[in-house]
């Protein structure tokens, strides 16, 4: 858990660094969307760190579709 | 070099459009009065123990004076005597007996550009007179006239035209480019016989103040290519230079690539087949190297010889190049991501070779190779700066002991050795040194990738390389010209090399046929 | 990256060709054997029907409006609220798709070569160079992909080829043992991957140059390289049928499987590792493209002046991303083939269908 985190923090700060004379120089347009992409990206680096299973994107999916896409599915195969 | 100096100087003075301070001092035209264009003279030139100044009388009554100055060393001792034929020549047009020659008729004749027996020019400002006289001028100042003359006299020892020292051929012309400018433009100028091959000569700043000049085809050449080398020029206008490579690393797309992005030649034969091809070349006096800029990935594997073989050899022998480049690049990696990774790969028979005979070596392959490498580098870099007495000796050392304890030590395994010697010589046969170079700058880390992630990570590095290629411009066009927007046509020279009818009849270039065709 | 750069059709329709072919030729025909049995050729030809549905919509937008991207026409048609409304899911997609893309090539690299290495390894230097990538502008990525594209088809047609001493053709009888629904199945399967996937280029297309001799070059040139995808997808359907029939379809990389069992004159042996390495190049491909428009569509939507400034950080998001949905094999084999089609039919097919009719109903 703790090389993961470390990973993590060490992947972010590259990308800080890489990109700081960029957002210097972008609106605050741009520097709006771009705290919150890092925001989301932080959250998902310490989803991954952590281990654990925290809300995610299949969870959004799984909710959304999984009683169309069952429907759908159990069609195709019955009958065969 | 104080380049580190120079270079906060030339910041500041970059911006300010009067010339270089120093200059600022001398910036005077020439005075009236001798004695004082002496005095200044003797100023500027002070320590300078082999500026010779030698004052002559004329006239009746010897009432008039005369400065002849020239810098001793650079000049031919016979040519000197300048002054006595200008005067014959006054002699045989305005005055009629020597010694009434009065200024008044020196001033007349050379102002209205007479015929002089030597070539003349007249100089106004005394920087100018003392620029000619560092370049081998003798210049020659009259009491009474605020104008000089000034006579060509530059004779300096240079090397003979000589064979070729990086780049011999069996079959094709021997001879080199020395570091004379001008006989070089003349070797080129022999073999295109053109009045379209224009050749512009420019001056480059600092405190070289060296002549270069660069060339092209008109009608082969692209217009914009032209435009823009002529643009990126501007940035030697201030900058000493000492050889051609200075222009390179000035205008070249980028400084950080391992990749060259302009080629090199001793040749004047390929320096002229470069020239039809529409590229531009730059020379620069006091350097026998030809720059072909743009430099595309392709041309790297040409030699002149590809030209002057039949089709069937210059295409294996091409084929061969391709096949050592990608050698150079991979070899060792391939062998440490399968011996470490995927010893599956290995057809079973040779696999047991190979373990037999890396048993107890302490080391994992990786660390094997990298220190067999930098061994090998180490001799080539030791290599080339010893004396001829001691090479040989160092060559047998190099390659028999060291490789061969090595081995016994069991520090390396003979397969290891086999490889690093391979990649070296693979590297070497590359025609244009800087791309050998390339490859052995990006051999280690690759290394490094496939000793660590195995096939994925060659193959990662292998496609960082291929990106960096593909984004990489010379001189505005793509690197990867021929491969990159794949133009089958133009394989017909970079794959085989296809007979000299299709090569030659076809249009290599769509701007000379265009022009042509009008 | 704005849509100064340009690349000619041909190019386009390349890209195009690539973005399709590159992983679904190595993804795609063990799960659908799998599905539709000896039928499998028949469902690519019905989801093919969609793709070339779908491509026709495209190129019917872009020649109404040439020049904008899909974000900029929907912004005109339908306003932007509504846009950013339509453009969530749109993302979410992507992401999910850039994410799945390199997460496959990820456990294909754990599964079969080395398997002890963590998954984020191998994902993170995948997602460190397609970041490279997209920085470098679509010029680039063309003019590269060419190159790789060629030398992926030629190892596949070479592995086909040599696979042809170990075919049975009559593997492909019967056709459909059982009736028409596993067809369907398989169909609905390879239409969430690879067809549904190319209005993606909705978004690519004001790139291409317009070419004012002719007209329709890029309509045609499009139209050439879906049918061209097909052709090759179906093709190597069949041979991997031929291979082994209906049981490839238990295996997941079925190209890898028919490169394994090549034995040609015992020289030739344990070429897999080649197909591997196609694979790893042809996710790459598409991985970068998805990346770069979703990257030019935050863009778009947000009309940022600095159109480098966000592909780090979604390259972030999507290397997380895609070490954090994969639970269980079992699991991540279910999204992509229950519930992908169902997500990309309806965040990427049905607003770019609505956009075509509201587009027709205006002309009207």
């Amino acid at each position: 858990m703790l090389i993961r985190l470390a990973i993590v923090i060490l992947i972010i700060a590259v990308v800080l660094v890489f990109d700081a004379p960029n957002y210097k120089k972008s609106n605050k347009r741009g520097r709006a969307v771009y705290g919150i992409s890092i925001t989301a990206a932080i959250y998902l680096g310490l989803d991954y760190a952590a281990g654990k299973d925290w809300p995610d994107l299949h969870n959004v999916a799984d909710f959304i579709f999984s009683a169309p896409a069952k429907m759908i599915t159990t069609y195709f195969e019955s009958k065969s | 070099m104080t380049s580190n100096n120079r270079s906060g100087e030339n910041k500041q003075i970059k911006n300010t459009p009067v010339s270089d301070t120093p200059e600022s001092d001398i910036q005077k035209s020439i005075s009236q009065s001798l004695s004082c264009t002496r005095e200044e003279l003797e100023k500027i030139f002070s320590h300078s123990h082999d500026i010779v100044m030698q004052p002559s009388r004329y006239g009746a009554a010897y009432q008039y004076e005369a400065l002849s100055v020239h810098c001793s060393t650079i000049v031919e001792e016979k040519e000197v005597l300048f002054l006595r034929s200008a005067f014959l020549d006054i002699v045989a047009q305005e005055s009629e007996v020597f010694h009434t020659i009065e200024p008044e008729n020196i001033v007349h004749f050379f102002e209205s550009r007479g015929v002089t027996s030597n070539r003349v020019s007249i100089v106004e400002a005394l920087t100018d007179a003392v620029k000619q006289m560092m370049s081998g001028h003798v210049v020659i100042f009259f009491d009474m006239w605020n104008k000089a003359l000034s006579f060509n006299a530059f004779s300096v020892e240079s090397r003979a035209v000589n064979e070729p020292i990086t780049e011999p051929v069996v079959r094709g012309p021997h001879d080199s480019t020395t570091e004379d400018l001008t006989k070089n433009i003349g070797l080129l100028r022999t073999r295109l016989r053109n009045h379209l091959f224009k050749i512009e000569m420019f001056s480059t700043g600092g405190d070289c103040q060296t002549t270069a000049a660069f060339g092209y085809l008109e009608g082969a050449v692209n217009p914009e290519t032209l435009k823009e080398f002529k643009k990126r020029l501007e940035a030697t206008k201030d900058v000493e230079i000492l050889d051609t490579s200075f222009i390179e690393e000035l205008i070249e797309d980028s400084t950080y690539s391992p990749f060259p992005q302009y080629r090199y030649t001793e040749r004047p034969d390929t320096g002229i087949a470069a020239v039809l091809d529409g590229k531009i070349i730059v020379m620069v006096s006091g350097s026998p190297s030809i720059m072909i800029c743009p430099g595309l990935f392709a041309e790297f594997f040409a030699t002149s010889e590809d030209y002057y073989y039949r089709t069937v050899e210059a295409t294996l022998l091409r084929q061969l190049r391709i096949i050592a480049f990608f050698m150079a690049l991979t070899l060792p990696s391939i062998y440490i991501a399968m011996s470490t990774f995927h010893s599956e790969l290995i057809p079973t028979v040779l696999l047991m070779a190979v373990l037999e005979t890396r048993e107890g070596i302490p080391f994992p392959a990786l660390v094997e190779a990298l220190l067999m490498e930098f061994f090998f580098e180490l001799l080539r870099e030791a290599g080339i700066r010893l004396p001829r007495p001691v090479g040989s000796a160092v060559s047998i050392v190099g390659a028999l002991v060291i490789g061969q304890a090595a081995i016994q030590a069991k520090i390396a395994s003979p397969i290891m050795i086999i490889i690093v010697a391979l990649t070296g010589i693979a590297s070497f046969s590359m025609p244009q040194y800087s791309l050998g170079v390339a490859l052995r700058v990006l051999r280690f880390p690759l290394m490094i990738l496939s000793g660590t992630l195995g096939g994925f990570g060659l193959m990662m590095g292998l496609l960082f390389i291929h990106l960096h290629l593909t984004s990489l411009r010379s001189l505005g066009q793509p690197y990867l010209a021929t491969f990159a927007p794949l133009r089958i046509r133009e394989l017909r020279d970079v794959w085989i090399r296809a007979p000299l009818k299709t090569l030659l009849r076809s249009p290599r270039n769509k701007h000379m046929h265009k022009q042509r065709k009008s | 990256m704005n849509v100064k750069e340009t690349v000619s059709p041909v190019q386009m329709s390349t890209l195009f060709f690539i973005f399709m072919t590159g992983s679904a030729i190595i993804n795609i025909p063990g799960p659908l054997i799998g599905f539709a049995k000896n039928g499998a050729w028949l469902s690519l030809l019905i989801s093919s029907a969609f793709g070339f549905f779908a491509l026709a919509c495209m190129l019917y937008l872009h020649n109404k409006y040439p020049g904008s991207t899909y974000i900029d026409y929907a912004k005109k048609m339908v306003g932007p609220w509504l846009t950013a409304l339509l453009s969530v899911p749109l993302i979410l997609t992507m992401c999910h798709m850039a994410s799945g893309i390199v997460l496959d090539m990820g456990l294909f690299l754990t599964t079969t070569m080395m398997k002890k290495t963590p998954i984020f390894v191998f994902n993170a230097f995948t997602f460190t160079l397609i970041a490279f990538t997209v920085r470098a502008g679509i010029e680039v990525m063309v003019r590269m992909f060419t190159n790789l594209i060629l030398i992926m088809l030629f190892f596949v047609f070479i592995v086909l080829l040599l696979s042809i001493p170990n075919y049975h053709p009559d593997y492909i009888l019967p056709i459909m043992p059982d009736g028409i629904k596993p067809v369907l199945h398989g169909a609905y399967f390879s239409f969430g991957f690879p067809f549904a996937e190319s209005f993606l280029f909705a978004m690519l297309l004001p790139f291409a140059k317009k070419n004012p001799g002719k007209k329709y070059s890029l309509n045609r040139w499009m139209y050439i390289a879906l049918l061209l995808n097909t052709v090759i997808l179906i093709l190597s359907v069949i041979c991997v049928i031929f291979v082994a029939g209906p049981v490839s379809g238990d295996v997941k990389y079925s190209l890898y499987m028919v490169a394994r069992l090549i034995d040609f004159q015992d020289i030739i042996q344990r070429i897999e590792s080649v197909i591997g390495m196609t694979l790893i190049a042809g996710s790459y491909m598409k991985a970068t493209v998805v990346l770069f428009v979703l990257n030019l569509t935050l863009n778009r939507l947000f009309a940022l002046q600095n159109d480098r400034l966000l592909i780090f950080p979604l390259a972030l998001i999507t290397l997380f991303l895609s070490v954090v949905i994969f639970d269980s094999e079992i699991q991540w084999f279910d999204i992509v083939s229950s519930k992908w089609p169902l997500w990309i039919g309806a965040a990427g097919f049905v607003p770019l269908l609505l956009l075509t009719l509201i587009a027709s109903c205006k002309q009207k």
